[in-house]
């Protein structure tokens, strides 16, 4: 038997809505109303059951010859992973979890110029022009939301430097 | 008059013709849609006076679905969903050397098409804000599942996936603190999670990140056809042509603004719907697709009079039209705004100055409309890697901004990297963000109506437009198999039995 787009859909669905109905069943009772109808694990508890039953749909359809399943290509699958588009979805990904965990050390300028940088590298801009547009984004960004709209953008490292 | 003359002072002015100039950049740029346009608007204007803020949103939206019909008609990409029925006519134009007639005709196809939807938002919105205010939890629980119900309906492709997606909307509309009981939920002890999942976070993720991630996937670049002719806006021969289809035009406008105000429904189905009818009900409907004005009419006044149609729900019920005006009801939450019947009552300057804004809006369109034709013949040679990345760090920042919080950041990578899988998995984004912002409504109405019914179901069903809602809905559903019985029935009475040999 070989994995199909269905299957997938059909095992996760029903994972999270057995995820779901586990987590609600530890909800308090309700204290208000005529019943537990009113309570805050019912509402979760009917999006689980619905869920279920949608990715319980999609397992059927998987296994029906006559539905025409998508088959999962595994070999495609690894070879798409060694391509440089797909490492440049994997940087993208990386790059961004860095940006969330340095930032405020960093400061906004460095961590996001760091990551411009970057990303105008894996998507092969050249280095002129990388620094170029790096050195624009940062300025419209920096304008547009530091001083414009006066949000927060920590200063991190930068400001030791007194910046 | 005082709410449209103050619509012109500065601090609203200048930032909503910068928007609408950012409209036409941002969906006039293949993958990039009105909806992200104005998602990535909406952080912007959180530090500004509610006009001021819609203003931007309401000018970004309807330049950037103008837009997104000059890269379908140079170079047969849609820029935006709502675009792809201009494509079949408009490209075709201009592959004949009429590509400027047939972008001309579309700009001006969608001012008229705009200022129909808008009047009749204008006329209609009032009258149904006070029949509105007789709704109790339990009509409003049926509105909020019949706006739900529409996004399962219409989705393209499965319909099982259009319910898993959206059902996956509700249940992130769950987690935070149950606003009945104060209990946790799902928020597994994080102290970021007590407010709810954030709205725009999820929207950027989902329309923005995960489209970046699907383009460097795919690593396409933009090719097309090359644009020889010069670009020369001939307004005198698009007034014969214009006069000539006045009545397609009023129709398909009207169409587009019904289509918008279903909620569900959007530009882009409001412009197929009314390619399809004009071609059904041309003379010439075989010529359709090969080049012709009506072709390029139709879906273009549609596109636009169904902007005005989304906003009629959105204001009137709070229920959202489409995954635009969804965003635009987080927006108006955002500013302390509650969108419904009252706002007719508490907020009547400011719903007079949405109305002003949305007429002028149309009017500013021509010119900047106008002017973005011209940019965009040079600027489709712009390196798409360069825009990516532009779009991925104002996706970034733009999350970050709304609260000054870097969990945001977190939220908006979570739904980039969940919509590419499910759009690679063929499931729909738009149930999704219904679900999330009609979640809290249904949920809400449904748990206070059984508190008031003593945990009696009866009268969701007993009060006559509660009724009538859940009437409408199981037609909804069940419409086109009471059609094909009909017709199943018909053809039987029509054939008579033919005897075995």
């Amino acid at each position: 038997m070989t994995l199909t787009k269905e299957h997938l859909i059909g095992l996760c669905c029903m994972g999270t809505g057995a995820g779901v109905y586990w987590i609600s069943r530890s909800f308090p009772k309700a204290t208000t109303g005529a019943n537990e109808l009113t309570g805050p694990a019912f509402f979760p508890t009917i999006l689980a059951l619905s869920i279920f039953l949608c990715g319980l749909v999609e397992l059927i359809n998987g296994f029906r010859a006559s539905f025409n399943p998508e088959e999962l290509n595994w070999e495609n699958a690894g070879r798409a992973l060694r391509q440089r588009e797909t490492q440049n979805v994997l940087w993208v990904v990386v790059l961004i979890v860095a940006y969330i965990y340095t930032m405020e050390f960093l400061g906004f300028l460095v961590a996001t110029a760091a990551l411009l940088l970057i990303l105008l590298w894996r998507f092969g801009v050249s280095l002129i022009k990388n620094i170029l547009f790096t050195a624009f984004f940062l300025v419209v960004l920096y304008l547009l939301f530091g001083k414009l709209f006066t949000i927060y953008l920590p200063s991190g490292i930068l400001e030791y430097v007194g910046l | 008059m005082e709410a449209f003359f103050s619509v012109f002072q500065l601090n609203i002015l200048f930032p909503w013709v910068l928007s609408m100039v950012l409209g036409i950049f941002v969906g006039g740029i293949p993958g990039l849609t009105a909806t992200m346009a104005v998602a990535l608007i909406v952080p912007l204007t959180f530090h500004m006076e509610p006009a001021a803020g819609l203003a931007m949103i309401l000018g970004v939206s309807f330049c950037a679905i103008f837009a997104g019909d000059i890269p379908a008609t140079f170079l047969r990409i849609p820029g935006t969903p709502a675009s792809g029925a201009a494509v079949l006519d408009g490209y075709e134009m201009t592959k004949k050397g009429r590509g400027s007639m047939a972008l001309t005709l579309d700009l001006i196809c969608s001012v008229i098409g705009g200022l129909v939807g808008i009047s009749i938002l204008i006329f209609v919105a009032p009258v149904l804000a006070r029949f509105a205010l007789s709704f109790t939890n339990f009509e409003y629980f049926w509105l909020a599942v019949f706006g739900l119900s529409m996004s399962a309906v219409i989705s393209r492709g499965s319909k099982i996936r259009g319910a898993i997606s959206m059902i996956l909307g509700l249940i992130f509309a769950t987690v935070g603190i149950d606003v009945t009981t104060g209990f946790p939920r799902f928020t597994f002890g994080s102290a970021d999670l007590m407010g709810g999942i954030g709205f725009i976070p999820a929207m950027i993720g989902l329309f923005g990140l995960s489209e970046v991630i699907n383009t460097a996937l795919t690593g396409g670049a933009l090719t097309g056809a090359a644009i020889t002719e010069k670009i020369r806006m001939s307004f005198a021969s698009v007034g014969r042509v214009l006069l000539r289809f006045k009545f397609l035009i009023l129709r398909s406008s009207i169409i587009g603004t019904v289509i918008g105000a279903l909620p569900g429904a959007g530009a882009d189905i409001a412009a197929w719907v009314s390619y399809g009818m004009a071609k059904k009900t041309s003379k010439r409907p075989e010529e359709f697709g090969t080049g012709i004005e009506e072709g390029v009419i139709a879906p273009t006044s549609a596109n636009n009079a169904a902007l005005g149609g989304t906003w009629i729900p959105a204001l009137v019920f709070g229920i959202p039209g489409d995954t635009l005006t969804a965003i635009v009801l987080g927006a108006m939450m955002m500013y302390g705004l509650k969108p419904g019947p009252l706002i007719f009552q508490q907020n009547a300057f400011l719903v007079d100055q949405i109305f002003s804004v949305a007429v002028v809006s149309q009017f500013i369109l021509l010119i900047v409309g106008w002017l973005g034709i011209r940019m965009y013949t040079h600027l489709f040679k712009f390196p798409r890697n360069i825009v990516l990345v532009g779009v991925m760090i104002f996706s970034l920042v733009g999350s970050y901004a709304l609260r000054s919080s870097l969990f945001d950041v977190g939220v908006m990578l979570f739904f980039g990297i969940l919509g590419f899988f499910m759009e690679r998995c063929s499931i729909p984004l738009p149930p999704l963000i219904l679900g999330l912002i009609l979640g809290p409504m249904i949920e809400d109405n449904l748990r206070v109506g059984l508190v008031k019914s003593d945990g009696s179901f009866l009268p969701f069903l007993t009060r006559p437009i509660s009724l009538s809602l859940a009437i409408l809905l199981a037609l909804v559903f069940l419409g086109e198999y009471l059609i094909m019985f009909a017709r199943l029935f018909k053809k039987s009475q029509a054939e008579p039995d033919v005897p075995a040999e």
